[in-house]
């Protein structure tokens, strides 16, 4: 026995807890309304693997033992499918990889091993059989039915990364010859696929409320590349409730801080719901929502409690002092449906 | 000092029951610690800082609010810790740090970790502390015999270490107990007295004056928040200090606990959930003080500690010199508000607890959109039993906005409970799993069977090929087992008689076993010979003629012929049995081994034995 003595070192939370009233959940909500696919999806090839996973474990050719079990049948094959695109192209920054950082990835290891708790069947699990249907799943199964045994192999053996060194070696060689393989180490889906996805993506949008601007939607699949300008349109346009939800995120922002300072905030508050009435979205926010953390809320005055987090706050206060037309309040969102088409489309051909 | 991820410690221990002890507790920080693995976690918080969670996990998470022993008015549950429980070993760590966001984002927090054997005395120390806690949950009681439960078979000591749990009763303060343990230790000379904690208070008591006489400092070094206020008895001690506070980054938010005295070739520290105030650490609780615990070690490693006294502090000053700046200086002082836990009675009611910090808004309160007339439980909790069958209740306080309460389900956590018990054989869910040949035929049929790659080489039939996967990955399973006890014991017994029927005397199929080949005889011709190995399944041995499927198929097909597969399993369990040196299991093994053999009279029990024992494992 001996003594490890420590200092706690700093992790991070979940980024929903670090939205104190909810704005996020809010547009995430709306978005998924007017513009599908705008949240986090990135990553197509996740999209399909995630959806194949779950129809292994439907049609029994993974079976089991536990919940604990299938959980750790899922991040093995998460690991496989990240240590085949590792072995073959080195560092993946930037290419939305999850668990990128983690520089030694044993996929013998499934929960308890060294892996980010933000796993791809979280981040995706809820949307991607919008996407990444029964139909490309099928398709999929198809032409990689023999694939299927290689995984089970791989799935009765345990231990370290070293000791099936060998075994994985030979693993991996044996799926990179299957060119349409989730895990032959491309980054991009394989073209059948994606064309199969992109397709769907368009009828989905097709039929979003996001299509009363047909030519908006042209533009969009015309110039995927230009897609954040065609998109950022929406935001700021006045048919959409993104806009007035925007201004009023704003203003009520404003109107907290001026509380937390103890100055005049009554002119504020008139303002935040002045606006808030002006919310043309369905089931809008509580005009006082309440926080979910760095805030107390009595009487309908907003205090810091102790989990108050003064970079986090900051953050919050200089977006919403520079509202610039164009440049609204939460605008990030539309970069995830911009990569989605960039990856469908321009290696579609 | 090297820091640590919390979270990954947790993971990195595969464990069933998580307990962890906390002052307030953030429901993200639960949900992180659900995140890290482990079947099942128990949470005990003060009673006027908790939670409410929309979510239990399948009643994997069960949070309890606890008041010290001796309740006061004005003390607090303010232990910090965390014991978790593998299969032989509990993993506790022990420091300063709350389940809360802030203590693991941006706190400068102190622990210690420590794995020890299940049933050594540090672990029945630990176990002691846990059952005197005021805590009546029915589940409470049976975790903590569960922390102890399945323990080996010998109790196991480690004299490596000098170091002892401690913490406070109605009749013993955390400082007491720490001198106790001082005295025990017996360290030589006058230390340096490094004392780190983010509160004081301003009034110590005599207790300070008894601190010092024993221990005898030469100098009282002080390491305290900004905002800190040196107590009286520190101003006043004819002993040099000086006062350090933090710099940089760990300005905000300095929350270690540490009392360390650094003598010429060792150090002798305290590391726990008490400040150094007269309620966390001079009082015991009859005398109004918190619920507190830590650990004392002696320590050759001076320098890891010394680090951490050495950076981030600004330069001391003397006491009288000391300015403290504004703002709160103490745990005590945090924002009381309500929070609720619901727990299901049966099938149609549940009890719902509710922390009110303010009586006025009593009648205020609406359950699933109906107005509820709560009952004082203890203190400021109130509880109502309402009636529902959904997994939630909506729960509405005053004009806030309505919340969504998951409801614990104490049967659900039973049965997750029961499916943690450490077993020798495995119960699977599937039928695949097991050797028993109806088993195996249920799930070819269900399933298919299991081959290797290159079906083309699989011989049948199916069943050999199957028992053979499933002997495998039983054998991993019992690999994993590191404790051999008495009701593992029992249960190799049950499964042997499972195996390995008679022979039914109208035709005899002898079995040859060398070098991992096994040769099967009808009389004395011999029908075939085959290999058991790799990740190829059954290998047949080249050239043989064709009635060797015939004569595998006769191993099984034969109800009364099927001892070999007996065999090759209890040949797996001696091997496994004999490397772990488990003398007693594998003994049972190879008695069961000789009845097969002697009446299927499928080889002699000589032959079994030169084979099992002349092969590595």
């Amino acid at each position: 026995m001996s003594i490890k003595i420590f200092s706690i070192k700093a992790v991070e939370f979940e980024h929903g807890s670090l939205d104190p009233f909810g704005f996020d959940a809010h547009t995430d909500r709306l978005a998924r309304k007017y513009i599908p696919f705008s949240g986090t999806i990135r990553k197509p090839i996740y999209l399909l693997f995630v959806s194949y996973v779950e129809s292994l474990f439907r049609d029994g050719y993974l079976k089991p033992k536990s919940r604990r079990d299938k959980e750790d049948i899922r991040l093995r094959l998460e690991k496989l499918l990240v240590y085949a695109w590792t072995r073959r192209h080195g560092r993946l920054r930037s290419q939305g990889v999850i668990g990128n950082s983690i520089r030694h990835v044993n996929p013998f290891e499934g929960v308890g091993g060294n892996w980010v708790v933000q796993n791809c069947y979280r981040i995706y699990g809820s949307s991607a059989e919008l996407l990444a249907t029964d139909e490309l799943v099928q398709a999929y199964l198809k032409a990689n039915r023999s694939e299927i045994r290689l995984l089970q192999q791989f799935l009765e053996r345990s231990g370290s990364l070293e000791r099936n060194r060998t075994f994985v070696d030979d693993l991996l060689r044996k799926l990179a010859k299957r060119r349409t393989s989730l895990f032959c180490g491309q980054l991009v889906l394989g073209r059948q696929f994606r064309r199969k996805m992109l397709r769907k993506l368009k009828e989905i949008l097709w039929e979003a409320e996001f299509s009363s601007q047909a030519s908006l939607l042209y533009k969009i699949f015309n110039r995927p590349k230009s897609a954040p300008k065609f998109l950022d349109r929406v935001l700021v346009s006045k048919e959409y409730p993104f806009h007035s939800l925007n201004r009023w995120f704003s203003a009520f922002i404003l109107a907290v801080e001026a509380d937390l300072k103890y100055e005049s905030s009554h002119h504020l508050w008139m303002k935040a719901d002045a606006l808030y009435g002006e919310i043309a979205a369905p089931r809008p926010p509580s005009r006082r929502p309440k926080p979910r953390c760095w805030f107390t809320q009595a009487d309908g005055t907003y205090r810091k409690s102790r989990d108050f987090d003064a970079s986090g706050w900051s953050a919050l206060i200089r977006k919403a002092e520079q509202p610039r037309e164009g440049s609204p309040f939460y605008s990030f969102r539309i970069f995830a449906l911009e990569s989605l088409l960039t990856e469908l489309d321009s290696h579609a051909g | 000092m090297q820091a640590r991820d919390f979270f990954q410690l947790i993971r990195d221990f595969d464990h069933s029951l998580g307990i962890y002890l906390t002052f307030p507790l953030d429901k993200e920080v639960v949900e992180k610690i659900r995140d890290s693995g482990g079947s099942r976690a128990i949470v005990l918080h003060d009673a006027r800082h908790g939670a409410t969670f929309d979510n239990c996990w399948d009643s994997r998470v069960l949070s309890i609010p606890a008041f010290p022993v001796q309740e006061n008015r004005m003390n607090l549950f303010h232990s910090k810790l965390a014991v978790l429980k593998g299969e032989d070993q509990i993993r506790v760590i022990v420091g300063s740090q709350n389940l809360t966001r802030t203590s693991f984002s941006a706190n400068k927090e102190v622990a210690c970790l420590f794995d020890f054997p299940i049933n050594s005395p540090q672990c029945r120390a630990i176990r002691d502390f846990l059952a005197s806690l005021n805590c009546s949950h029915s589940l409470w009681s049976r975790a903590i015999d569960e922390l102890t439960a399945l323990g080996p078979v010998t109790d196991q000591t480690d004299g490596s270490v000098d170091f002892e749990f401690i913490s406070n009763s109605g009749s013993t303060s955390i400082k007491q107990s720490f001198l106790q343990t001082l005295k025990r230790l017996e360290p030589p000379g006058e230390p340096f007295l490094h004392i780190a904690a983010p509160f004081t208070s301003q009034l110590l008591g005599e207790g300070f004056h008894e601190m010092i006489g024993t221990i005898k400092p030469k100098e009282i070094r002080l390491y305290v928040r900004s905002n800190a206020k040196i107590p009286k008895e520190v101003l006043t001690a004819s002993i040099p200090v000086k006062v350090f506070a933090p710099s940089g980054k760990g300005r905000q938010g300095f929350h270690a606990k540490m009392i360390a005295l650094e003598y010429p070739n060792e150090m002798v520290a305290f590391v726990g959930s008490a400040n150094f105030t007269a309620q966390g650490f001079f009082l015991t609780q009859t005398e109004g003080g918190n619920q507190e615990n830590g650990v004392v070690f002696r320590t050759q490693d001076k320098q890891d500690l010394m680090e951490w006294f050495d950076k981030g502090w600004a330069a001391p000053v003397s006491p009288h010199d000391w300015s403290p700046s504004e703002g709160s200086d103490s745990d005590a002082q945090l924002d009381l508000s309500p929070y609720a836990w619901a727990e299901r009675i049966d099938a149609s009611w549940v009890r719902l607890l509710i922390f009110l910090p303010d009586e006025k808004i009593l009648r205020k309160v609406r359950v699933d959109g109906r107005k509820v007339m709560l009952a004082k439980d203890q203190h400021d909790l109130y509880s109502v039993n309402v009636s529902s069958k959904d997994q939630f209740l909506t729960l509405q306080i005053s004009n806030t906005e309505p919340i969504k309460v998951a409801i614990f389900n104490p049967n659900q956590y039973e049965e997750i409970k029961s499916s943690d018990d450490v077993r020798l054989f495995s119960h699977y869910v599937l039928p695949i799993e097991s050797w028993n040949e109806s088993d195996l035929r249920i799930a070819i049929a269900e399933g298919g069977i299991r081959v290797g790659e290159g079906s083309d080489q699989v011989i049948e039939p199916p069943l050999l090929e199957q028992f053979y996967y499933n002997v495998r990955a039983q054998m991993r399973s019992i690999r994993r087992r590191r404790i051999p006890t008495a009701d593992l014991l029992n249960e190799l017994k049950t499964q042997l008689y499972e195996v390995g029927a008679t022979s039914n005397g109208t035709q005899v199929l002898r079995l040859k076993l060398s070098q991992g080949e096994y040769s099967v005889f009808n009389d004395d011709i011999l029908l075939c010979k085959f290999v058991l190995s790799g990740d190829k399944g059954i290998q047949l041995q080249p050239k043989q003629p064709p009635r060797v499927h015939a004569a595998i198929d006769m191993l099984y097909k034969s109800r009364g012929q099927h001892g070999a597969t007996g065999l090759y399993l209890i040949t797996h369990l001696v091997r496994l049995f004999d490397a772990k040196g488990w003398k007693e299991f594998s003994d049972i093994c190879l008695r069961r081994a000789e009845e097969i053999c002697i009446e299927s009279r499928l080889l002699d029990f000589t032959s079994f034995l030169k084979f099992v024992r002349n092969r590595s494992v």
